[in-house]
């Protein structure tokens, strides 16, 4: 045996007590991983369940949001139909007593016409009677006007009642701004469920649209105030007459689908690999990765070498 | 003068047309989307279409440009009542030669105001 030799084999002995150290140093962190994976296996098995359950939740929720939708409609249905009929009735009573006022006039005049040829002697009398019976007739026509002006200020309210119900038409369409995000979410989950490789949604179809995409406006506010109206005034105004626009007014509102999906994508959809690599489904790491871990440690005891082969079990492992 | 009122939400096909008929219109048409309002317009004689913007089958915006782009009714006047309001949807509106804009919730004096105006510079 030439010292080449020698050489060559305590170089290969220095190779055997490396791989040994690096075993040394690897088996904790393994366990660790190993009992990190034990400990995380039902925790990811409880939120896929989660997310399962809410994604199948959702298109019920959706139904329900579509059902508000539809019995406010009903409602407000029934109470136009009520106003109309308070209208056609207000109307009728207006009309029906529109000639009184006229009639009690002319009544009043050929009264006092009546009056007029009677004796003097009556006069005294006659006087204190017509001017009770003169109150009597202003009494009534005052009655009349003010029965006139009731009549219209229960018109002018049912119209203000039925334009209030505007705000039917536009939660509506909140609603189904609302009900929209919904169904764009649990359709996000149910891909993104389905890319983690559970089976648990495969017998669920996606739902069918509720409520089309255009059909609703996710910005749609119930404002009272005028404001809205001034500010698209000022527009309309500016681009008739080609004039500079007026300056940009409250302009935030519900998220739009495309924030919706920059949300749920950053880019381009997660692939398989991506959530593989998750995973570690990466490159093994090199020698030098290895040795760079360890590297700048304490050197292995003989003590350290010695546990490698006859490792002592932890409580912990039972 | 007939109108016609464009809407999907019967509840605001009624509002608009009661609101008409308080400032003195009686003569109203409905139609519930774009391809009924053309359909509408093809049977009868209108003179003032009010539309809303956000409807299944054909929306209120490509209702106007098909109005616009037909040669028997293409000078119609046309009044946009929607809930949107945002500056593009006003300016896409008037790119679309709608005569005015509504934003929803009106009330009976918007809607004299714009009609009037309309019928004025018509």
């Amino acid at each position: 045996m030439t010292t080449n030799h020698i050489q060559e084999l305590l170089s290969k002995l220095n190779e055997l007590r490396a791989v040994f150290i690096l075993g040394q140093r690897a088996i904790p962190f393994i366990e660790e991983v190993v009992y990190f994976l034990r400990e995380i296996s039902p925790l990811l098995s409880e939120v896929n369940d989660s997310l399962a359950e809410s994604t199948r939740k959702m298109p019920r929720a959706s139904s329900q949001l579509k059902s508000v939708t539809q019995a406010t409609e009903m409602a407000t249905t029934e109470i136009l139909d009520l106003i109309d009929v308070v209208l056609n009735d207000l109307d009728t009573f207006k009309k029906s007593w529109a000639a009184a006022p006229e009639a009690l006039q002319t009544l009043q005049s050929q009264e006092e016409q009546l009056w007029q040829p009677l004796p003097e002697s009556w006069n005294e009398q006659l006087q204190t009677l017509l001017g009770e019976r003169r109150q009597h007739y202003a009494t009534l026509q005052a009655m009349l006007e003010s029965q006139q002006q009731l009549v219209d200020s229960l018109r002018e309210r049912m119209n203000r009642i039925m334009l209030a119900l505007q705000v039917q038409d536009i939660t509506a369409q909140q609603l189904a701004a609302v009900n929209h995000l919904i169904e764009s979410v649990r359709n996000r989950m149910a891909q993104l469920i389905r890319r983690l490789g559970s089976e648990v949604l495969d017998d669920l179809e996606l739902p069918r649209q509720l409520f089309a995409e255009g059909t609703f406006d996710p910005h749609a506010r119930y404002d009272r105030d005028g404001a809205r109206q001034k500010q698209v005034d000022a527009l309309v105004d500016a681009l008739q007459h080609n004039a500079s626009l007026p300056q940009d007014g409250e302009n935030s509102g519900p998220a739009s689908q495309d924030e919706i999906d920059s949300l749920f994508s950053s880019g381009t959809p997660t692939s398989q690999d991506e959530i593989d690599e998750l995973f570690g489904g990466g490159t093994p790491a090199s020698q030098d990765e290895i040795d760079g871990l360890f590297s700048g440690g304490t050197p292995t005891s003989q003590d350290e070498i010695d546990e490698l082969f006859n490792p002592k079990r932890n409580d912990s492992d039972s | 003068m007939t109108f016609l009122v464009v809407d999907d939400s019967p509840t605001m096909r009624r509002i608009v047309c009661n609101a008409l008929r308080e400032i003195g219109y009686t003569d109203v048409v409905e139609a519930s989307d774009g391809a009924d309002a053309l359909e509408k317009l093809e049977q009868g004689s209108i003179d003032f279409v009010i539309t809303d913007w956000n409807m299944p089958n054909m929306n209120g915006l490509e209702l106007t440009k098909a109005i616009r782009s037909h040669a028997r009714f293409g000078n119609l006047p046309i009044l946009m009542v929607t809930t949107r309001g945002m500056k593009e949807d006003v300016i896409a509106a008037m790119q679309a030669r709608v005569n005015n804009y509504i934003v929803k919730p009106f009330t009976p004096e918007v809607l004299r105001e714009k009609i009037n105006l309309i019928l004025k510079t018509a």
